[in-house]
């Protein structure tokens, strides 16, 4: 009864017990990636413009996919990342090792915070350009006109609800449904506690089922 | 229709949250177990928990990925630029921001403090502050500091009665004694009898007149109660203080807001 039928690779993932916060290899060390970008951030505390800039390429478009889902659009989302890979230049200090994907997530979430504090005191609607075609992922010919059709109608009226649910519940579903992190990674990221995180995800997708209500045939088909 | 009243009576009682929860297989307890089960009995939980899954997966699969408008490789001017923005590595980070916190909190219990303390001359207080904010440079542009001056040159004849006074510490005399490492004190004396309305006479305060005097007649009284400790108002002290380290929180708090982003 309480199986879900969720992949069950991911769901074991995020619930183990083990430390995933900073990913290990089986034989106890940093994974490799972890392992190139500790480098990386060695040689950019050295001065290396360079390695620093690596791993803004690395980066550069998980950070943007995270924070247009927060704030919505696009020209808000790059100066926000703009900012993020700035400030996480200006603070290469105060990384304490650690995934580093999880350190500029909380810096780049941190910035687009900001950003939306800001929009509250002088709301201005942001243009809807998650309809515009540059957003959908390319398609061959060989896939299903209908499917298409479907699927970014699916999108779009996804994208319309997460920027309807409250700041928090928003961030926890992006960073858990969409960016793939664990509950202890988004603790980390967030500075809440592990139960907040739950708690934030399971209330934040019954937010989003109460506002697609009328549209949830989309997400039967 | 009418069967289904009751039983969306029942729904709204069920804890949706718990559904909510064993979509994603997080780990429930026994009694949890036992509860859900029998909400699943109930047809709009199961259609819930069902429209949950889905949503979940479309979070995953559906959700448009915008283009990345730009490259975001720094240019060596603009790390440049970054960098000289930095503050010291042992200011930075999480640091400054306690720091800057617990300094506004000790400000404002002075400032309190201060406040509750009676005999407060408030105005003098406030003029002490911008004097120790502004006076420095002003001193220095001027040639030299009040404290040189009142240190170098105590005036002994201050009279007595300015030194029973929070106004008095703004006297030259004043300064000779402990009250000399107040700087900002010293810089605030009267320049002259014929300045303001002090000088009309009969509508100053008690001791005010006794300041005036001294300034007005060097040498006319004893200096014994003029080198007192006594002379600084604690209150006074409190209140500039509080004000200060308050002042200097906030720009903490604000600057290790922007630093911590």
């Amino acid at each position: 009864m309480l199986d879900s039928g969720r992949p069950r690779d991911r769901r074991d993932r995020r619930t183990r017990a083990a430390p995933v916060i900073e990913p290990r290899t089986p034989g106890g060390g940093p994974s490799p990636e972890q392992a190139r970008d500790e480098w990386l951030v060695q040689r950019a505390l050295s001065g290396d413009l360079d390695a620093f800039n690596e791993l803004v390429t690395h980066y550069q478009d998980f950070l943007f996919a995270l924070v247009v889902r927060m704030v919505g659009d696009r020209d808000a989302a790059a100066d926000v990342v703009q900012e993020a890979f700035l400030n996480a230049y200006r603070n290469l200090r105060s990384y304490r090792g650690g995934a580093v994907r999880s350190w500029l997530a909380r810096i780049a979430l941190n910035a687009a915070t900001d950003v939306l504090r800001r929009r509250r005191r002088r709301p201005a609607e942001p243009y809807p350009d998650w309809e515009d075609d540059a957003w959908q992922p390319p398609t061959g010919p060989e896939v299903d006109p209908e499917q298409v059709a479907t699927r970014r109608a699916r999108g779009r009226v996804l994208m319309d609800a997460l920027q309807r649910i409250g700041e928090d519940q928003r961030r926890a579903i992006v960073l858990f449904d969409v960016e793939g992190f664990d509950y202890a990674e988004i603790a980390a990221i967030t500075g809440v506690s592990l139960g907040t995180v739950k708690s934030r995800i399971h209330r934040g997708r019954l937010a989003l089922r109460e506002l697609l209500q009328d549209q949830m045939e989309l997400f039967r088909e | 229709m009418i069967p289904s009243q009751p039983a969306s009576q029942e729904h709204a009682r069920h804890d949706l949250e718990l559904v909510a929860a064993a979509v994603e297989g997080d780990a429930l307890s026994m009694g949890e177990r036992e509860r859900l089960s029998a909400q699943l009995a109930c047809p709009e939980c199961r259609a819930l928990q069902a429209d949950l899954l889905r949503l979940a997966t479309s979070l995953r699969s559906d959700l448009p990925l915008p283009p990345r408008p730009r490259d975001f490789r720094l240019s060596p001017s603009t790390a440049g630029a970054a960098r000289r923005l930095r503050l010291p590595a042992w200011l930075a980070g999480a640091r400054l921001q306690p720091l800057a916190a617990a300094l506004c909190s000790v400000g404002l219990l002075l400032v309190l403090v201060g406040v509750a303390v009676p005999g407060t001359d408030r105005p003098s207080v406030l003029q002490t502050v911008g004097n120790a904010i502004s006076g420095p440079a002003e001193r220095e542009s001027s040639g030299g500091t009040g404290y040189d001056q009142a240190a170098g040159a105590p005036q002994p004849s201050a009279a007595p009665s300015a030194a029973s006074l929070p106004g008095a510490m703004g006297s030259p005399a004043a300064s000779a004694g402990p009250t000399a490492a107040l700087p900002a004190f010293s810089s605030e004396e009267p320049k002259s009898p014929q300045e303001g309305p002090r000088d009309a006479g009969g509508s100053l305060p008690p001791g005010a007149e006794g300041m005036v005097g001294a300034s007005a007649s060097p040498g006319s009284t004893p200096p014994q109660a003029a080198q007192s400790p006594a002379s600084i108002d604690p209150a006074a002290l409190l209140l500039a203080g509080g004000i200060l380290l308050t002042l200097v929180g906030l720009g903490g708090l604000i600057l290790g807001r922007r630093q911590g982003r």
